[in-house]
C-alpha cells in the first residue's frame, strides 16, 4: 500500500514538474478552430518549429476567450468576433490584433428545405423566409461570434426572432449542428465546423451568397509569456502558419501560401 | 384433528440433519420440545411455524396463517414503543385501533409490564424485551402458539410467574402451545406433553410423566401440595414435608421429579445447610457404573442417588446403611397429576 | 455580486432555469425511487441463484459515468436510433430517461446495503406474527428508514447536480426565449463558456442553497421518529 502511495506521489510530482520545462504558452480559441481540427495542427507544427515551447489550448466560447484574456489566464487569443475584438483592443487588453484567416457563414437546414430558404439568395433573405414559415431554427444563443453575427442579420432583416420555432442551444457550433440535424431544423454556422462535424447527414448547406467570417489573433497585453505569444502570432500570420491553414483547406489563409 | 401436526420431517443443512417422524400439538395443552443446544429444536420450531419449508415432510395446521403465531428465540423488537410492538400483529390483521389498544393493554398486564407500554423498546432490559415479545405473541390469541425459549433472559422469580401465565393462557384459550427449552426442570414443570430431542431426532415423546419415566434417571415421588405462598409450596409425601417451587394451589395432587445427581447423601442430619429438604432412608441396592455407583434408598417411598467411589467409601455405604438424603427445593420439578 | 442580486430579484430567465432543474430532478427522482426502493428491498430480502452477480452489477452501476449513460440514451433516441420515432431527443423526457438509470442503482444499492445490515430474523419474526410479504417489506423499510432516506438523498444529489448526461440528451435548449431543457447545471456550463463567471457563480450558489434546503427537509425525515 505504502509503495503504491509512493509511486502515486512520484507520478504526481513528475506530472507537475514536467510542464515546467521550457515555456508553456496558453492559447485560448473559439470552438470552431478546435472542432475543425485546425487548432491541433497549428499547435503541433508550432511546437515542432519552436522546441522548448509548449502550447496549452483552451477552446471556449468567445465570451470566455475574452475573459481569459482580460484576466491574463491566456497569453494569446484566436477568435472571430470582430466587434468584441475591437472593444477588447480599445480597452487596452490586447497589444496586437492581426487577421489570420477566413471562412464563411452559411445557412444549413433539412435537404427538403421546407422554408424554401434557398430562394432568398442571401443569408439575410433566407432567415426572413425561415422566420415567415416558422420552420425550426436553432440559434447558438451563446453570445459567440457566430451568434452575434446571427443577431446582426436578424436585425438587418427587421425581425425579432421569437416563438416556438426559435430554439437556442447555448452550446458550441458542433453541438448546435447536431441538435439542428436531429430536429430537422435550420442553423447558421461557419463553413469549417459544418465540414468536419459528423452524423449531421440531415443537414445540407443552402446555396446562398457567402458571408465572410474573419479570424484574428490577439496578443494579450502584459501576457505572462509575452515573447512566446508574439512569436506565435507572428508564426501564425507568416508563411509557416499560413501554409498549415492552407493545407488543411477548411479555412482560407489571409496571405496566399508561398511555395 | 389436532391444530398442528407434522409428519415425516427431514431437513438437512450442512452436516446436521433434522429427522422427526411425528409431532403434534394439542389444544389447551403445553407441549415442550426439550433438548440440548444444537439438537435441532429451533429449526423444528421454524418448520412447525411455517417459517421454513422442510425439505421433506408435511406440516398441517388448522386455520389460516393468522392462527399460527411464533415467537423466535431472539426477541427482535421493531423501532418504537412497547405498545406499538405489541400492536404489530393486530395491525397486520387489520384490527381496529381501539381494540388493538385495549388488547395490548391486557397482554401487557398479563405479563406484568403494563407500566412499560410507552417505553422505547431500546431502553428495555433483556428480560423486559423477552416479556414484550411474549405479549406481542399472546395478544393475537392464536390457535397455535410456538415459543422458542420463552423464559430466556428472564430472572428466576418472574420466570415462574410467566410460566404460570403462559400455562393459564394455554388452558384458558384452548391454544395449542409449543414450548422449546433446554432446561429440564422448566420442561418438566410446564409441559403437559414432552418431546425430547437429541441430534436432530425425537428421542421420546408423550405425556410428560410417561416421558420422564421412560427417560429414567428421575426420581418420581407422588405428593400433594399442602400450601403455597408466593410460588414456594410445601408438598406432602406421606409424613414428610418438602419445600418446592410451584404456583400450584393447595390440595393439588402432584409428582415431584428430582434427578439422582441432585440428591446428596450424609451420615447425619444437616440442619441449616442449604438443601432444606431431607429425609432418612435405607440403602437397598448398590450398582456400579465405572467410577460411580447408583444407590437405591427406601423409606416409605424409594429414590435413587448417584455417588462416586470415594464418597461411597467415606459414607461407608453397604446394604442396609441408614443415610440422610438431602435435595434443594429448586432442583425439584412439580408436575400435576391428571 | 450584481448577478446574484439580479437572479434573486426574480429575473424570469433565472426562475425558469431553477424551475426546470427542480422539475426534471423531481420527476427523475420520483421514478428512480419507485424503481430503486422496491428493487433494493427485493434484492436485500430474497435469495436466488445468481444473486451475487446481480449485486456486483448493481454496485458497479452505482458508479456509472453520467456522460456514458447520456451517450447511450442519445444514441437510442436520435432519429436514426432504435427509438428515434418517438422524437424524444432534446426534450425534458430524454433528460429524465438519462437520469433514472443513474439514480436507480444508487438508491437500490444503498437500500440493499441497509437491509443487509438489519437483523436477518426481523422478517422471519414478522412472518411469525402473521405478516405477509408486502407487510414484511414495509416493516423492513420502516426499520431501515434512515438509510432509505439516505438513499433518496443520494438520488436527489445526482439528479440535481448531474450535468454530463442531461446536456447531451437535453441540449440546454430555450424555445422561443423560454426555458425548455436548461437546468442550473447546464446553465453553469454555458455561463462559464461565455465567460460570464459571475452569473455562473450565482447559479452555483443558488444550486448549493437549494440542495441544502432540500437536504434539511430530507434529514428531518431521516431523524424523525
Amino acid at each position: 500500500m505504502r509503495r503504491v502511495t509512493l509511486c502515486l506521489l512520484l507520478f504526481l510530482a513528475t506530472a507537475c514538474t514536467s510542464t515546467d520545462k521550457g515555456t508553456t504558452l496558453v492559447l485560448a480559441s473559439t470552438t470552431s478552430t478546435q472542432d475543425s481540427g485546425l487548432l491541433d495542427l497549428l499547435t503541433r507544427q508550432f511546437e515542432a518549429d519552436n522546441p522548448g515551447t509548449q502550447v496549452k489550448t483552451i477552446a471556449a466560447g468567445s465570451g470566455e476567450v475574452l475573459a481569459l484574456g482580460k484576466n491574463k489566464d491566456a497569453d494569446v487569443l484566436l477568435m472571430h468576433s470582430p466587434e468584441q475584438e475591437t472593444a477588447f483592443m480599445k480597452d487596452g487588453h490586447g497589444v496586437s490584433r492581426q487577421a489570420v484567416m477566413n471562412n464563411e457563414f452559411i445557412i444549413v437546414g433539412p435537404s427538403s428545405d421546407p422554408a424554401s430558404a434557398s430562394n432568398g439568395g442571401t443569408i439575410q433573405q433566407a432567415l426572413a423566409l425561415i422566420a415567415r414559415s416558422q420552420q425550426t431554427f436553432i440559434s447558438r444563443g451563446d453570445d459567440s461570434g457566430t451568434h452575434r453575427q446571427e443577431m446582426q442579420l436578424w436585425s438587418a432583416a427587421g425581425i425579432t426572432p421569437t416563438g416556438d420555432w426559435y430554439l437556442e442551444s447555448g452550446q458550441g457550433q458542433a453541438e448546435t449542428l447536431v441538435v439542428a440535424s436531429e430536429k430537422s431544423a435550420y442553423a447558421l454556422t461557419d463553413s469549417s465546423t459544418f465540414a468536419v462535424t459528423r452524423s449531421i447527414d440531415n443537414l445540407k448547406a443552402l446555396r446562398l451568397v457567402g458571408l465572410r467570417n474573419p479570424y484574428s489573433v490577439i496578443v494579450v497585453n502584459d501576457a505572462r509569456n509575452m515573447a512566446a505569444a508574439i512569436s506565435f502570432a507572428d508564426w501564425l500570420t507568416n508563411s509557416k502558419g499560413q501554409l498549415v491553414i492552407a493545407r488543411q483547406g477548411l479555412f482560407t489563409p489571409v496571405t496566399p501560401a508561398g511555395p | 384433528m389436532n391444530p398442528l401436526q407434522a409428519s415425516g420431517i427431514r431437513h438437512r443443512y450442512g452436516t446436521f440433519e433434522l429427522n422427526v417422524d411425528q409431532i403434534e400439538l394439542t389444544s389447551g395443552k403445553v407441549t415442550c420440545i426439550m433438548g440440548r443446544t444444537g439438537s435441532g429444536k429451533s429449526t423444528l420450531v421454524r418448520i412447525l411455524g411455517c417459517l421454513e419449508r422442510p425439505q421433506h415432510g408435511v406440516v398441517q395446521h388448522a386455520g389460516g396463517k393468522h392462527d399460527l403465531v411464533t415467537a423466535l428465540q431472539k426477541a427482535i423488537m421493531w423501532q418504537g414503543s412497547v405498545q406499538e410492538n405489541v400492536e404489530y400483529g393486530m395491525k397486520v390483521r387489520r384490527i381496529g385501533k381501539r381494540q388493538r389498544r385495549s388488547r395490548a393493554e391486557d397482554a401487557l398486564d398479563a405479563l406484568d409490564i403494563y407500566e412499560l407500554a410507552s417505553h422505547d423498546v431500546r431502553t428495555l432490559s433483556g428480560g423486559q424485551t423477552q416479556k414484550v415479545a411474549l405479549a406481542r405473541a399472546i395478544v393475537l390469541d392464536p390457535e397455535v402458539l410456538l415459543l422458542d425459549e420463552p423464559l430466556a433472559h428472564i430472572d428466576q422469580e418472574s420466570a415462574r410467574t410467566i410460566a404460570t401465565t403462559l400455562k393459564t393462557f394455554t388452558s384458558r384459550t384452548g391454544c395449542a402451545t409449543g414450548w422449546v427449552t433446554h432446561e429440564v426442570n422448566e420442561a418438566l414443570g410446564v409441559s403437559d406433553y414432552l418431546a425430547v430431542m437429541d441430534d436432530g431426532r425425537m428421542m421420546q415423546s408423550g405425556q410428560t410423566l410417561d416421558v420422564a419415566r421412560l427417560l429414567g434417571g428421575h426420581n418420581i415421588i407422588p405428593a400433594k401440595i399442602e400450601s403455597c405462598v408466593g410460588g414456594l409450596a410445601t408438598a406432602a409425601v406421606n409424613d414428610h414435608r418438602f419445600e418446592v417451587v410451584t404456583d400450584l394451589v393447595a390440595a393439588t395432587e402432584v409428582f415431584l421429579l428430582v434427578r439422582p445427581e441432585e440428591l446428596t447423601l450424609s451420615q447425619d442430619q444437616q440442619p441449616g445447610s442449604s438443601p432444606r429438604n431431607h429425609f432418612e432412608a435405607t440403602v437397598t441396592e448398590v450398582t456400579w457404573h465405572g467410577a460411580v455407583a447408583t444407590i437405591h434408598l427406601k423409606n416409605d417411598f424409594s429414590v435413587t442417588a448417584v455417588v462416586t467411589r470415594p464418597a461411597l467409601e467415606e459414607l461407608g455405604i453397604i446394604l442396609g446403611t441408614q443415610l440422610w438424603v438431602n435435595f434443594k427445593a429448586t432442583a425439584t420439578s412439580v408436575i400435576p397429576r391428571s | 455580486m450584481h448577478a446574484l442580486r439580479l437572479l434573486l430579484d426574480g429575473d424570469p430567465y433565472t426562475l425558469e432555469v431553477i424551475a426546470t432543474s427542480l422539475k426534471i430532478s423531481a420527476v427523475s427522482l420520483a421514478i428512480a425511487i419507485a424503481i430503486g426502493l422496491p428493487l433494493g428491498l427485493a434484492l436485500g430480502m430474497t435469495r436466488f441463484a445468481g444473486k451475487g452477480g446481480f449485486l456486483v452489477l448493481v454496485n458497479s452501476a452505482m458508479g456509472l459515468p453520467p456522460v456514458v449513460v447520456g451517450l447511450f440514451v442519445f444514441m437510442a433516441l436520435r432519429n436514426d436510433g432504435p427509438f428515434g420515432q418517438a422524437g424524444l431527443l432534446f426534450t425534458p423526457t430524454a433528460m429524465v430517461i438519462a437520469q433514472v438509470p443513474l439514480a436507480v442503482p444508487l438508491i437500490a444499492g444503498i437500500t440493499m446495503a441497509a437491509i443487509a445490515a438489519l437483523h436477518p430474523d426481523i422478517r422471519l419474526q414478522a412472518r411469525g406474527l402473521g405478516a405477509g410479504r408486502i407487510q414484511q417489506a414495509r416493516l423492513v423499510a420502516r426499520e431501515a428508514r434512515p438509510s432509505l432516506v439516505a438513499a433518496c438523498i443520494a438520488g436527489f444529489g445526482i439528479t440535481i447536480s448531474e450535468v454530463g448526461a442531461i446536456i447531451i440528451t437535453g441540449g440546454n435548449l430555450l424555445v422561443g426565449g423560454h426555458n425548455y431543457t436548461r437546468t442550473m447545471t447546464t446553465a453553469i456550463v454555458q455561463e462559464t463558456r461565455q465567460g460570464r463567471f459571475d452569473r455562473a457563480l450565482a447559479f452555483a450558489i443558488i444550486l448549493l442553497v437549494l440542495i441544502a434546503i432540500v437536504n434539511i427537509f430530507l434529514t428531518r425525515a431521516q431523524t424523525r421518529r
